[in-house]
């Protein structure tokens, strides 16, 4: 058998790497390594000293994709630590706009990354040239993606109008009357997604790995905004206030970035994860839709990931129909938000469209914070992505060097790290 | 709606990698722009597909990477440059705005005309506001970029406000 060489270095926006790495020769396999940095912590230390109204806004910029997300995780953390209570208007519109970053998330990843990979082509660009239909489709619901957020966030991405307490501006009933019929159209655009990744599932590859999957649970409600923390290998529901006993940290020689445990020696969060634990409740649509994939609870391969985000972009619009039904028969009420600094602890956790998230904050009394603590759900990955290797790996040696290089890339695609999202979209030289 | 549109780019939180949206904010200030859209889209790159859409013109303001000297400005278009980034698709987070306006093109969205303006970056590390390299160049920046707008400066703008101090994060 050939010798096996592979070095893929993903070439971020700041100074880290997320490399594969294999080595194998003469059928015996040598190194197999998922290496990853450490994600970006220094925002935790950016924090600390800040008021209580600006964490907000600083922790929005951590991500461009997930900004809503952390935006949302921060403000509940501070919330709770200043004794804030919030109306069920302002609780109803930040699910919506975090719906909006679900459904974003969503349709990028499926359709900018997984969807050229199942249709033979390099990125999206010449995949826009060789099937037209297909990324207007993704744009279009990218786009209104997009609109929806800056509906209510007050800007497309690193929202503007979240505050502790409730909102600087509230969108009219008009606006959310127009996104209503919009979303009640996408349903349509969604299908039809659905019904192109159908059509090409059987390229994804068909390897399974008993894994534990972590999610928030709430009664009732697919959730990701409230709720618990639930595994797939227990019964027992922890409360979010102690997801540093979940999460248990650790480092590992060959990454810097620090690994996550809990009853197993990793575990996987993400889009599969919450439908492992949610999918029993599912709107109809939503439920339809992974019907026709076959999608059923207990699924423990890590590529059916962007097969259960296109369920769950069916889900947040389906729900968000509903929530938008709540809201507009009692009408929008003026509202301003009134917040007294004061000492406290608060966390917040919600499901970044990768993955469940926590964040902590202390404050002293005059509101400034002392003290910081995200997990963010790339990280809780990495450990998983790195037992996913050393299972596939051994199953597909015998496929060839560029085919090995194509699955491992596609695994890691699976989960869409967040590596950072940091820097320069320009490094150029002139011609 | 604006013919033309006007984006910033980058993290303000890193040093030079705010200098877009900062830029951003002293055109707002300093000059009548009700005739633009003025947009901080921070680092959602491939958002700005969707901004640029059926525009005329597209004016994005961004940290370079262009090996030129730190606090250097140059204005170019995409065919005066070519990309440097090696790209893997192992993640939405990487990404490169000479792609996203490729796509915009294959879509047939993309503005006849796109201006990019570079500023070569002395820092990028975390946590610190606008270097110095960079801060005294602000007005020829602003300068440069009106002047591919014609903007006109508004009557009282003569200073900077305090809420624009280089490093706010807003």
């Amino acid at each position: 058998m050939a010798k096996i060489n592979i070095d893929v270095h993903h070439v971020t926006r700041v100074e880290g790497h997320g490399n594969i790495r294999v080595r194998a020769n003469d059928g015996t396999i040598e190194e197999v390594q998922w290496q990853v940095p450490e994600a970006p912590r220094f925002f935790e230390a950016m924090v600390r000293g800040r008021s209580f109204e600006d964490i907000q806004t600083i922790v929005s910029r951590i991500c461009g994709i997930c900004s809503v997300t952390h935006s949302l995780a921060a403000t509940k953390a501070v919330e709770e630590a200043l004794g804030v209570e919030i109306s069920e208007q302002t609780d109803i519109l930040r699910i919506l706009m975090h719906y909006g970053e679900q459904l974003e998330s969503h349709s990028l990843h499926v359709g900018y990354l997984v969807a050229p990979d199942l249709l033979g082509q390099k990125s999206v660009v010449p995949l826009a040239a060789s099937h037209p239909d297909v990324v207007k489709t993704i744009i279009k619901i990218h786009r209104l993606s997009n609109e929806w957020m800056e509906l209510i966030g007050g800007r497309m991405t690193h929202p503007v109008t979240i505050k502790p307490g409730g909102f600087s501006k509230l969108p009219k009933e008009k606006e959310l009357r127009d996104l209503k019929n919009r979303l009640t159209d996408i349903i349509g655009d969604l299908h039809i997604l659905a019904d192109v990744v159908l059509s090409l599932v059987d390229k994804l590859p068909d390897f399974k790995r008993d894994t534990e999957y972590i999610a928030l649970k709430q009664p009732e409600l697919y959730t990701f905004y409230h709720g618990n923390i639930a595994s797939t290998d227990t019964p027992k529901v922890v409360d979010i206030h102690q997801f540093e006993s979940v999460a248990n940290e650790y480092v590992t020689p060959h990454s810097t970035a620090k690994w996550t445990k809990w009853h197993r020696e990793s575990y996987a969060v993400g889009a599969l994860a919450r439908f492992n634990i949610n999918g029993d409740l599912l709107l109809p649509e939503a439920k339809k839709t992974a019907g026709k994939f076959g999608l059923s609870k207990g699924t423990c391969n890590p590529y059916m990931n962007n097969v259960a985000q296109v369920v769950e972009c069916v889900q947040v619009v389906e729900h968000s129909l509903e929530l938008l039904d709540k809201l507009l028969s009692k009408g929008i009420v003026p509202e301003i938000p009134k917040v007294e600094p004061k000492a406290g602890e608060g966390v917040g956790c919600v499901e970044a469209p990768r993955g469940i998230l926590f964040h902590r904050y202390a404050f002293n009394g005059k509101g400034e914070c002392i003290r910081a603590n995200i997990c963010i759900p790339t990280n809780q990955n990495h450990a998983n992505i790195q037992k996913d290797f050393e299972a596939i790996v051994p199953q597909i040696l015998d496929q060839g060097q560029d085919q090995i290089r194509l699955l491992l890339e596609m695994l890691v695609r699976a989960y869409d790290p967040c590596i950072s999202c940091s820097t320069h979209y320009l490094d150029v030289e002139f011609v | 709606m604006a013919d033309t549109v006007v984006i910033a780019l980058g993290n303000p939180l890193l040093s030079d990698e705010g200098i877009g949206a900062y830029l951003l904010e002293q055109l707002k200030e300093r000059y009548e722009h009700d005739d633009f859209e003025l947009h901080d889209m921070g680092t959602a790159g491939l958002s700005v597909v969707h901004v640029i859409a059926h525009k005329q013109k597209a004016v994005i303001i961004d940290c370079a990477f262009m090996n030129q000297k730190a606090g250097t400005i140059r204005r170019f278009t995409k065919e005066q440059v070519r990309s440097l980034k090696l790209l893997h698709g192992l993640s939405l987070h990487e990404g490169d705005l000479l792609s996203t306006i490729a796509l915009s093109e294959s879509l047939g969205e993309c503005p006849e005309s796109i201006v990019l303006f570079g500023i070569e970056p002395a820092s990028i590390a975390a946590g610190g506001g606008l270097s110095a390299a960079l801060l005294c160049n602000v007005d020829k920046y602003l300068g440069l970029i009106a002047a591919e707008l014609h903007l006109k400066p508004k009557q009282s703008s003569a200073y900077l406000s305090k809420k624009n101090h280089p490093g706010d994060y807003a």
